[in-house]
């Protein structure tokens, strides 16, 4: 096998690995065959000794998040070297979850929610309204007298002004159809798995 | 040899190779394969182990010949944790030679 299909075997084996990792894998892989090539050995004895592509890729999958945490300093695991590392699952009480749910909703959760929708609909109400005084002022242009450019102005002005707000109306409901559906899906998580 | 045992014991190899001086991939796999039989790639998912665990740091160094080597570096946290595996270890081995003693 020379240098190309080790790699090219090596990414296909690393499967779900992402993408980042699977650079910088196949660098370092890559780095290695170039000091071996450099000391004289040929592509094949140097993916011999690197060892079937397959097996070091379920090493590296293994590793899980393979993604090299340099300047990450995470707590140490302070497992045995001889016994495989045990995964502590923290025992959760749902039904504590479950009364968390029920009165984060009374006291804050829908109250919030409520507000923030009402608060919606008043300004949707209110930027209908200027839109019609709006459509108004368009309509009473020509009845300014001296003063048409000056209302012609106001008026580009006023639906500049408009469209802005349109704009904003948009993400305002964007962020609470978010924010309620992120508050749904917490709601569910903690109800079914506790706190 | 057991793969379960022969992993930790790797992990511990690995990093003892770091205690003297900084080495790169190629360097630290030659010299463990040198003495354990095990792939040359054996040793690269295990740095990236010991890298997620800030047990080592990385950096990159100009070669004389070729592109840049990536360069290992023991932490202090490695070092701990290879004083406390390399002790628990010993007192492994000796309960296990204490018991095989009879296995002629």
């Amino acid at each position: 096998m020379n240098r190309y299909e080790y790699i090219e075997a090596l990414k296909n084996e690393l499967g779900s690995v992402s993408y980042d990792d699977v650079k910088s894998i196949s660098d370092e892989i890559n780095e290695h065959f170039d000091i071996g090539l450099a000391q004289g050995k040929t592509e094949e004895s140097i993916a011999e000794s690197l060892g079937n592509p397959a097996t070091l890729a379920a090493s590296y999958r293994e590793i899980g998040n393979v993604r090299q945490a340099i300047a990450n300093n995470r707590p140490r695991n302070k497992n045995s070297i001889i016994t495989k590392p045990v995964k502590e699952v923290k025992p959760k009480d749902p039904g504590a979850g479950k009364l968390f749910v029920v009165l984060w909703n009374i006291f804050l959760g829908i109250p919030s929610l409520l507000a923030a929708a009402v608060a919606l609909v008043l300004i949707t109400g209110a930027v209908a309204g200027a839109f019609i005084g709006w459509i108004g002022l368009i309509g009473g242009v020509s009845s300014f007298g001296g003063f048409v450019a000056t209302g012609v102005c106001l008026a580009i002005a006023l639906f500049f002004v408009l469209v802005f707000v349109v704009c904003l109306l948009y993400f305002l409901f964007r962020a609470y159809m978010f924010w309620l559906i992120n508050h749904i899906r917490w709601n569910r998580q903690v109800w079914n798995e506790g706190l | 040899m057991n793969p379960q045992i022969k992993k930790g014991v790797l992990d511990m190899c690995v990093m003892a190779l770091l205690v003297d001086k900084d080495s790169y991939g190629y360097d630290l796999a030659d010299s463990l394969t040198k003495k354990i039989q095990a792939a040359d790639g054996t040793v690269y998912p295990i740095l990236r182990k010991l890298a997620a665990d800030g047990m080592v740091t990385t950096y990159l160094q100009e070669s004389q010949n070729g592109p840049p080597r990536k360069y290992y570096h023991l932490t202090d946290d490695g070092k701990q944790r290879l004083k406390e595996d390399s002790a628990e270890w010993n007192i492994f081995m000796t309960a296990v030679n204490d018991i095989l003693g009879g296995v002629k």
